[in-house]
């Protein structure tokens, strides 16, 4: 693959493509920048998990798309045990997705050319996102936590509301269609954005499609730890969690744009 | 057991993984293409798709998991062609890259809901086509499954207390009636821009015509494994329906069929994953099995 090539609109505009250990793959979907951009730089998109994951395919595809017409270069991918990527998510800790994220930037930041990156997190998505942040890819420019999740003890309860059977009925419990180890199930209660801070230098913006208490809460518990974050609400109908499974994706464009904007600087017009 | 990630048809608009054996592993003529539910991306409804393509490939069967144009990761198509025409296609153009992969000549059409129906068309249409698993495919009410549905609620008093205020199946038709208006629920309207819709309307056709296509599957031998979910109650409710509903086809032995009552339309219960990835695995080497002996009969697999 030629490094750091901008396409023509037209092109095909996504690369498919399997990365790191070759016994163990993670796939990743690599949008090119379709302009030049004055100051371009690599988007990592961390998706949600289980049910979530699948309900917010079509909004993250349409997110990279939008970024790369906006001159940006963007990679998608799966987490272990996750999607086309390979594993089982049974036997996985958190850290192994959060290693995966690392993986994803250095990945993205080869086939670019770039050494520039942000990473952008969807719910669950943006906790791994956060805790790479503050750990293995402590170098990322710019972080966007969007409809975060902000504390993964909170996340359990939502999970238990959906799972199969009784929470404490064993090692395995599938929610969501995700199976989650009792292991796992201790790293998600364990793990709290605000405790994520991170590097001083990373621009930071939590952005939600509802007014919630804990995205204000996040974004004053990272500036008060000298990570200056901005909080913002873009209104925007409907939950990842209510749409039909399989006939309608949710789409919300204004958030999109906004994403697509603040990476960009040109700013976001709804404030908080 | 190995994958690659692939664009291909035309136009390479497609995008897909293929699952294949390795050069020490058994290789086999069979292969399976794995068809998208509705707007679920290609590793399937609780990643079912990949579950399953993981077990096949060791034991010699390929795959190819791959989206529909404006599906998942693929491109859109320019010439506006119809989905139930392009889905056709497109997945006779995933049979084509199989073959061009790995030599398969004989495939299976994995689909749930609407891929369900694309497996069923494409088998029509196309003579590659041996096998069919098909998970919440077009079923028919029969007099039974009108018992199953009515027998719970005359003996149940919430149900009398819910005809009474209004909070049944029959009330628009009673409000209709009644000339009363239509209840506020509180739903939000979403604005068209934040939804992308199914292109695929799903619509029963008349069970003459399914009947019809699947007598024409029987006389060419295609193989069928149906499974249905309790997550369409409104079109199937006990086991025994799908072969009662289309009694008059001649399946013979080329039909299995599994009722799971536990089963959201997804499978989204662990234990329900297992089940369809156990069952579809040994029923398509059951397949595999019954090629290689060259049988004419094939054997029920015992896991349903």
């Amino acid at each position: 693959m030629r490094r750091g090539r901008h396409h023509s609109p037209g092109e095909l505009t996504m690369q498919p493509l399997l990365f790191g250990n070759p016994k163990a793959p993670l796939y990743g979907a690599y949008h090119p920048a379709l302009a030049k951009h004055a100051a371009p730089i690599g988007v990592v998109l961390c998706a949600p998990l289980g049910h979530e994951y699948m309900r917010t395919h079509r909004a993250l595809r349409q997110l990279a798309a939008m970024l790369a017409k906006a001159g940006h270069h963007v990679l998608r991918f799966d987490y272990r045990g996750t999607g086309d990527s390979a594993g089982e998510a049974a036997v996985l800790r958190l850290a192994d997705w959060i290693t995966d994220t690392a993986d994803a930037i250095e990945e993205l930041q080869d086939m670019a050319g770039l050494r520039t990156t942000a990473l952008v997190g969807l719910r669950a998505g943006a906790l791994i996102a956060a805790a790479a942040a503050a750990g293995p890819a402590r170098s990322v420019a710019q972080l966007v936590c969007w409809d975060p999740v902000t504390r993964g003890a909170t996340y359990l309860d939502e999970l238990r509301a959906v799972a199969d059977g009784p929470w404490d009925g064993g090692d395995i419990i599938g929610a969501g269609g995700l199976a989650l180890s009792a292991a796992m199930r201790s790293d998600l209660v364990a793990l709290d954005a605000a405790a994520c801070v991170p590097a001083a230098t990373t621009r930071t913006l939590v952005i939600g499609s509802e007014s919630k208490a804990e995205y204000a809460e996040l974004a004053q518990a990272w500036s008060a730890a000298g990570t200056t974050t901005d909080a913002v609400i873009v209104p925007c109908a409907g939950n990842w969690d209510d749409m039909d499974r399989i006939g309608a994706q949710l789409l919300p464009q204004a958030i999109l744009r906004a994403i697509t904007d603040h990476l960009s600087d040109a700013g976001v017009t709804a404030n908080a | 057991m190995r994958e690659r990630a692939l664009r291909f048809g035309p136009e390479r608009l497609l995008v897909g993984i293929l699952a294949e054996p390795t050069a020490d592993e058994p290789s086999s003529d069979l292969g399976v293409i794995f068809l998208n539910s509705g707007l679920l991306h290609r590793a399937g409804a609780s990643r079912l798709h990949v579950q399953i393509a993981r077990r096949l490939a060791p034991t010699g069967v390929p795959s190819l998991r791959f989206d529909f144009t404006g599906v998942g990761d693929s491109d859109t198509r320019s010439d506006g062609l119809p989905f139930e025409q392009s889905a056709v296609l497109e997945t006779q153009a995933a049979m084509d890259e199989l073959t061009r992969l790995r030599g398969v000549t004989r495939f299976v059409l994995y689909g749930l809901c609407s891929g369900s129906d694309v497996a069923y068309y494409t088998g029509l249409a196309d003579t590659r086509v041996v096998g069919l698993v098909q998970l919440d495919p077009f079923v028919y009410h029969t007099l039974r499954y009108a018992m199953h549905r009515i027998a719970p609620r005359v003996l149940n008093a919430e149900s009398w207390t819910n005809l009474l205020t209004g909070k049944t199946y029959l009330a628009p038709w009673l409000r209709k009636r009644l000339g009363s208006a239509e209840p506020r629920d509180g739903a939000v309207d979403l604005a068209d821009e934040n939804v992308v819709h199914n292109p695929y309307a799903r619509a029963f056709p008349p069970k003459a015509e399914i009947e019809s296509g699947l007598t024409t599957l029987c006389r060419r031998g295609v193989a069928q494994l149906a499974i249905l979910s309790a997550g369409q109650l409104e079109h199937a409710n006990h086991g025994g329906q799908y072969e009662q509903c289309f009694a008059q086809v001649p399946f013979g032995d080329l039909l299995s069929t599994a009722w799971r009552g536990a089963a959201d339309h997804t499978f989204t219960p662990l234990a329900e994953q297992a089940f369809v990835v156990e069952a579809t695995t040994r029923w398509i080497a059951s397949r595999v099995a019954s090629a290689t002996a060259a049988a004419t009969a094939v054997a029920v697999p015992a896991a349903l």
